[in-house]
């Protein structure tokens, strides 16, 4: 394997990909817009917490954390996974310029993973900067929290492998429907969000829709999220993190054929280069 | 006389960033109503800017622009009732709606109505020859079919004006062939029809323009009928020469006094290189060959040619309307 | 005068016919409008019988998630839409035809209402059936009149929104996509504006869809009928001439100065 060329074309693709996100206005705009949202989504999810404090007319410190938390690393995996997924959608419809990139990188799921990267980074960012403006919005105490930065460390790299595996995996689907690319996105990342302990414990979902958050990585990855940022959060460690393991592996082997399957089957079909608009 | 296209020191000019593009440069143009009238120039002269202007897309900088009288920057409601563009290599329009159906939404923008409508789209799937694909998506035809139902869609309205901007681009010779029949055939039996095309194919301008103007950096650089324009090298001698290999830049050549114009182009598969020249006389040509015999080029054929209008357009911009 | 109206609803109803008939024939919509819209709105459902919250807050995140799909529709299917007009070369062969713009905006609004209304519906009786949310029906005829005031000045605001898109392409994408997650929570989204701070209250009743939504609630959640609800009626009342003017001069005003710049025909800005 050409290390050096790998790299000049992970950089390339990097670097195109920040273009993209970044260079239709001033800098400064940029980082509004980039700010705006999270923080308009924190204040909304927030609120929440605060409506129900207000209604109860208590306070629950172990509720807020569980919130803020959850909204805060939720942006690091749905950046990572808009950033991926989204890509099919707005080459082929958008730019219609899929099949060169096709053609010009090895793999069309390498070009995706390079794609990513700049989102993760952003990502991260955003959830420092939602944690530490969300936490005391909801009246949470600074001080109490006992972050591990090994943990930390390891939960944002497997972050980063299983949400990358899983948005390969879906951008595989999206290969498929010319149209729906936008929406497949939003509707993976509905449903971790929904299922993935981000706003309340996945064990209040009914009995049905346990076995979708079980298949997901997102539960384990949310609540060692949370144990990085305080030790004191009572989870099982180690069987945790053994899941999420498990989990990312099966998803990095499972997404590699899968896509490479579905990559095969829509060059089979002349779907490709297939685009709609309406 | 109302003129059915009229412009006067028409200007436009671009800002990108730091930079200034002037893309019409005081174009004064007037199109008799029943003309097709042709705009001949390579890619960037800016042929599509003008069109943009009189369809009321684009705003001119400076200068005046009427369609059938109307100004196009006060009264463009006046002007959109009586128009249409066809583009070529385009493939705008609702891919996942069938040719039909594309058809009948455009009629409907221009007020015909339900019945009326689909009535229209009948007509024109008719004369287009469109029957075997009328009923399939816009997003599955190829790009000759494209175009002829592009060529429907500028027609939907029985425009008064037509403004065809390259609409044979891209096309294989039996689809543009039609194409270019279609255009000479409403003419003929719509005498209040007016055409502008753009176009930097000379064969085509030639074969379906009633006059031409040869447009270069935004500015008109002449104007008149296809013969007007030849006339205007026919004093010129123009030789076509053939020499084996690929030749230098010709320096020695442009030297020779009375070498008013020259331009090649080699063909690397047949290792030939084909020079036009254009010269002040006759007997030059012996001085060209010895010249090339002098630099060891085989000299493979000598022909004396008739002035086309890329001899025009290079006479007067010093380069080939086509690379 | 009768012409342009004409050509107006003419051109609304292709375009509509164009979202409507064109948007479903790929039967995945179904998922795609109805079914994925539910997982955002039930994880708040989720989030809120976790922390044991009243009752009514159930009501008011499913009418939260019904308006919202139509602030959605306003913002992406009028905005968007012409942004893909544009990028594919639909825009200018409209603008060259004597139809107005706003017809154009018209058929979009009017096309996406149609799915619209079928996700906002879904939602009402996901929330009754499976999460028991309880609403008044007798004063449904109130909640209609205060949807219908809603929807008159939500387009009127999106059609506004909608002319910066002839001007500034991607940046009017980036607008809408700024303005999603502010106004979800000015507009009280999933609780009532009562628990924010008085400034924000009142910073928050400017946008007519949380007054609309305001209304809603009160009139199916708390039982509120057309005269405890004069003051939310009277302020939609006025709000929809003052947006539609801005809406069509500030629409005149961008395909100007697009036509003057050489925006219009840009694309991939």
């Amino acid at each position: 394997m050409d290390v050096k060329k790998l790299l000049i074309r992970i950089y390339a693709i990097s670097w195109f990909a920040w273009q993209e996100l970044s260079n239709w206005t001033k800098p400064w705009i940029f980082v509004l817009y980039t700010l705006v949202r999270p923080l308009s989504t924190l204040l909304l999810y927030a609120y929440i917490y605060i409506a129900f404090a207000v209604a109860s007319g208590q306070a629950n410190p172990a509720a807020a954390f569980y919130m803020i938390t959850g909204i805060a690393f939720y942006n690091y995996i749905g950046n990572g996974l808009y950033g991926i997924i989204w890509v099919i959608h707005e080459e082929r419809e958008h730019y219609e310029i899929l099949k060169y990139n096709y053609v010009s990188y090895p793999s069309l799921q390498g070009y995706l993973v390079c794609r990513g990267i700049i989102y993760y980074i952003l990502g991260f960012f955003l959830t420092i900067i939602v944690l530490a403006l969300g936490l005391p919005l909801v009246g949470y105490d600074l001080t109490n929290l006992k972050p591990n930065l090994a943990v930390f460390t390891i939960v944002m790299l497997l972050g980063f492998i299983w949400c990358t595996s899983l948005s390969i995996f879906t951008a595989s689907l999206s290969l498929f429907s010319s149209e729906y690319g936008p929406l497949i996105s939003e509707g993976m990342g509905g449903l971790l969000f929904l299922t993935g302990n981000v706003l309340f414990p996945a064990e209040k979902l009914p009995p049905w829709l346990h076995p979708i958050s079980e298949m997901l990585p997102m539960k384990e990855w949310m609540d060692l999220a949370r144990y990085s940022m305080n030790v004191d959060y009572a989870i099982n460690t180690p069987a945790l993190m053994a899941s999420l393991v498990a989990k990312t592996i099966i998803y990095v082997v499972f997404s590699t054929l899968f896509f490479k399957m579905m990559d095969r089957l829509v060059r089979k079909i002349g779907a490709l280069e297939a685009t709609t608009a309406h | 006389m109302t003129y059915a296209v009229e412009t006067i020191d028409l200007t436009r000019v671009f800002k990108r960033g730091k930079s200034t593009i002037k893309a019409l440069d005081n174009v004064n143009i007037s199109i008799r109503k029943g003309e097709i009238f042709g705009l001949l120039g390579p890619n960037g002269a800016g042929k599509t800017t003008l069109i943009r202007i009189l369809a009321t897309l684009l705003l001119p900088t400076s200068g005046e622009a009427y369609v059938n009288g109307y100004d196009v920057i006060k009264e463009p409601d006046k002007v959109r009732e009586i128009i249409n563009i066809v583009s070529g290599g385009e493939r705008a329009g609702y891919g996942i709606l069938t040719v039909r159906e594309n058809l009948w939404y455009y009629s409907q923008l221009y007020g015909y109505g339900w019945r009326e409508g689909w009535k229209k789209v009948d007509e024109l799937i008719n004369l287009l020859d469109m029957k075997d694909f009328a009923n399939v998506r816009l997003n599955r035809l190829s790009t000759g079919m494209i175009q002829k139902y592009n060529l429907a869609r500028g027609l939907i309205n029985d425009p008064k004006i037509l403004f065809l901007d390259e609409p044979t681009l891209g096309l294989d010779v039996e689809v543009a062939r039609y194409i270019r029949k279609i255009i000479k055939n409403l003419v003929r039996e719509n005498p209040d029809k007016t055409i502008l095309l753009t176009t930097h194919y000379m064969a085509e301008a030639e074969q379906l323009c009633d006059r031409i103007a040869i447009i270069h950096k935004g500015r008109i650089i002449a104007e008149g009928t296809s013969d007007d324009l030849k006339h205007m090298v026919s004093k010129e001698k123009i030789f076509k020469v053939e020499v084996r290999g690929i030749v230098g830049a010709l320096d020695y050549i442009r030297k020779i006094n009375g070498v008013k114009a020259l331009t090649y182009k080699g063909d690397i598969v047949t290792g030939v290189t084909s020079i036009r020249l254009v010269l002040s006389d006759n007997d030059l040509i012996s001085k060209i060959v010895e010249a090339l015999n002098e630099k060891r080029f085989k000299v493979l054929s000598v022909v004396k040619v008739e002035p086309t209008l890329e001899d025009v357009f290079l006479k007067l911009v010093g380069a080939r309307l086509v690379e | 005068m009768n012409r342009k109206f004409k050509l107006l609803f003419l051109a609304a109803f292709g375009r509509a016919y164009i979202r409507i008939v064109g948007g479903n024939r790929e039967l995945s919509w179904i998922l795609w409008e109805i079914i994925l819209p539910l997982l955002m709105v039930t994880s708040v459902v989720y989030a809120y019988q976790s922390l044991g919250a009243p009752g009514e807050y159930i009501g008011f995140v499913i009418l939260g998630g019904a308006m919202m799909s139509y602030w959605f529709n306003v913002l992406w299917g009028m905005g968007s839409s012409l942004y893909w007009e544009k990028e594919r070369g639909n825009l200018e062969v409209f603008m060259i035809t004597p139809a107005p713009l706003e017809g154009l905006l018209l058929g979009m609004a009017l096309g996406g209402m149609f799915n619209t209304t079928l996700r906002a519906s879904s939602m009402i009786i996901v929330g009754v059936l499976f999460f028991r949310a309880k609403f008044v029906f007798e004063t449904l005829p109130t909640a209609f009149l205060i949807f219908f005031l809603t929807l008159l000045a939500l387009y009127s605001l999106g059609m506004a929104m909608a002319s910066l898109y002839l001007m500034y392409s991607r940046s009017g994408w980036r607008a809408s996509e700024l303005l999603s997650e502010p106004i979800m929570f000015l507009s009280g989204l999933y609780y009532p504006i009562t628990v924010f701070p008085m400034i924000l209250q009142i910073i928050a009743s400017i946008l007519p869809l949380t007054i609309g939504l305001d209304g809603i609630r009160r009139s199916l959640i708390l039982g509120e009928n057309v005269l405890d609800l004069t003051w939310h009626v009277f302020l939609l009342s006025a709000m929809i001439p003052i947006l539609m003017v801005i809406a069509v001069k500030l629409l005149r005003y961008m395909e100007y100065k697009a036509k003057r710049e050489g925006r219009l025909i840009l694309r991939w800005m």
